[in-house]
């Protein structure tokens, strides 16, 4: 091969094989294959285009990059001697997130202090006051007729009272169901609970 | 760095004075005493609700919830049960429903705060084939009622009225 190509040095003895019939054969078709190559990569233009658009890319970088502005380092030195910071100084970024800090902890403070209703009577140890307040809360608001099947529903009533009876925990198991709150037979009685289960086979919700 | 010190130096202090403030002191319950009551009695008023037409019967006596909703779902109640059963601390009582299922009632405590008298009663209804239709727990001053309603029965459902701590 390269004998064929004309690669082989000086001192390089030429191959003995041409003698050989087989070696003869193979030379030629070598030869052949390298004429029938040639004549394509000559006449297809792309292989021209290739280069000519590498060169024209090179071209175009280089002339970029005489574009770039310069800018001498003693001047940029003199730049930052003028503001007086240095170039890793993140003293201001730090001065205001710890000023963020301070304002969220203000906040937490004043909220803390003012804005939890309530705090004041459970730290005085009455442990009824809140509960109470909140089921007059409830009792004074209707509930909508759309959140009677999602939560414990209180119907209106016509004075806040305390519940006689309170459902502390449920399990509907695998249905679904509703608990209601409703007022007694008269003034003095509380509140009474209702434990509502749908059941598939009667037909549904009330 | 002398303005990150001061500042953080301030945030830490006013996070210090925020914290007791956001951590109001939480009161602990006050243990409730444990009274000497070995049982209470539970009437149970087993009520059949249907759309018939034939209103409430006279029988069950004095519900007025049964003219509010929900119960003013159906027009129609009838009395079909009224036992009392006694409820001991810890122990079931049962009862055989109407349909074939059972009605499970246990005292689990009873709670004594300042002057009014709570009692913790379980409740629970089983199916005809021993499965668990619902269970709830409920907290009642003596002599409160509350109503379990929802089983199927002969094209209507049960009604259970509860009232513990009847004499």
């Amino acid at each position: 091969m390269r004998w064929l190509d004309g690669e082989l040095d000086e001192g390089e003895a030429a191959p003995g094989q041409l003698e050989d019939a087989t070696a003869a054969r193979k030379l030629r078709d070598l030869e052949l294959v390298g004429s029938v190559v040639r004549e394509r990569a000559e006449g297809d233009p792309r292989a021209d285009g290739i280069a000519d658009a590498v060169m024209a890319a090179l071209a175009a970088e280089q002339a970029e990059r005489h574009e770039a502005k310069v800018i001498p380092l003693a001047e940029r030195r003199a730049d930052r001697a003028a503001t007086g910071r240095p170039a890793n100084d993140n003293a201001r970024s730090i001065f205001a997130l710890a000023a963020l800090a301070a304002a969220a902890a203000a906040g937490l403070f004043f909220w803390g202090r003012g804005g939890a209703p309530g705090s004041d009577e459970l730290a005085s140890g009455d442990l009824s006051a809140p509960m109470d307040q909140i089921v007059a809360e409830r009792a004074a608001t209707p509930a909508p007729e759309a959140a009677l099947f999602t939560e414990p529903a209180v119907a209106p009533q016509p004075e806040a009272r305390p519940p006689a009876v309170e459902v502390a925990a449920v399990n509907f198991g695998a249905r679904q169901g509703s608990v209601f709150y409703m007022g007694g037979s008269d003034a003095a009685d509380g509140m009474t609970a209702v434990v509502w289960v749908t059941d598939d086979a009667a037909g549904g919700r009330p | 760095m002398k303005y990150l010190a001061a500042i953080s130096a301030l945030a830490l202090a006013l996070s210090a004075l925020g914290t007791p403030a956001l951590a109001q002191p939480v009161p602990r319950p006050v243990p409730a005493q444990q009274p000497d009551v070995k049982q209470v009695k539970a009437e149970v008023i087993v009520l059949h609700a249907t759309n018939e037409g034939k209103g409430i019967d006279p029988n069950i006596g004095d519900l007025p919830q049964l003219k509010k909703p929900p119960f003013s779902a159906y027009d129609t109640y009838k009395l079909l049960d009224r036992p009392t059963l006694t409820l001991a601390r810890g122990q079931v009582a049962s009862h055989k429903l109407p349909n074939d299922g059972k009605l499970n009632v246990e005292l689990k405590d009873i709670l004594v705060e300042k002057d009014s008298e709570k009692l913790v009663v379980g409740a629970s209804i089983d199916q005809p084939d021993g499965k668990r239709f619902v269970e709830m727990t409920v907290t009642s001053a003596r002599g409160g009622i509350f109503f379990v309603a929802g089983p199927a029965y002969k094209g209507g459902i049960l009604v259970l009225a509860i009232r513990v701590g009847v004499p």
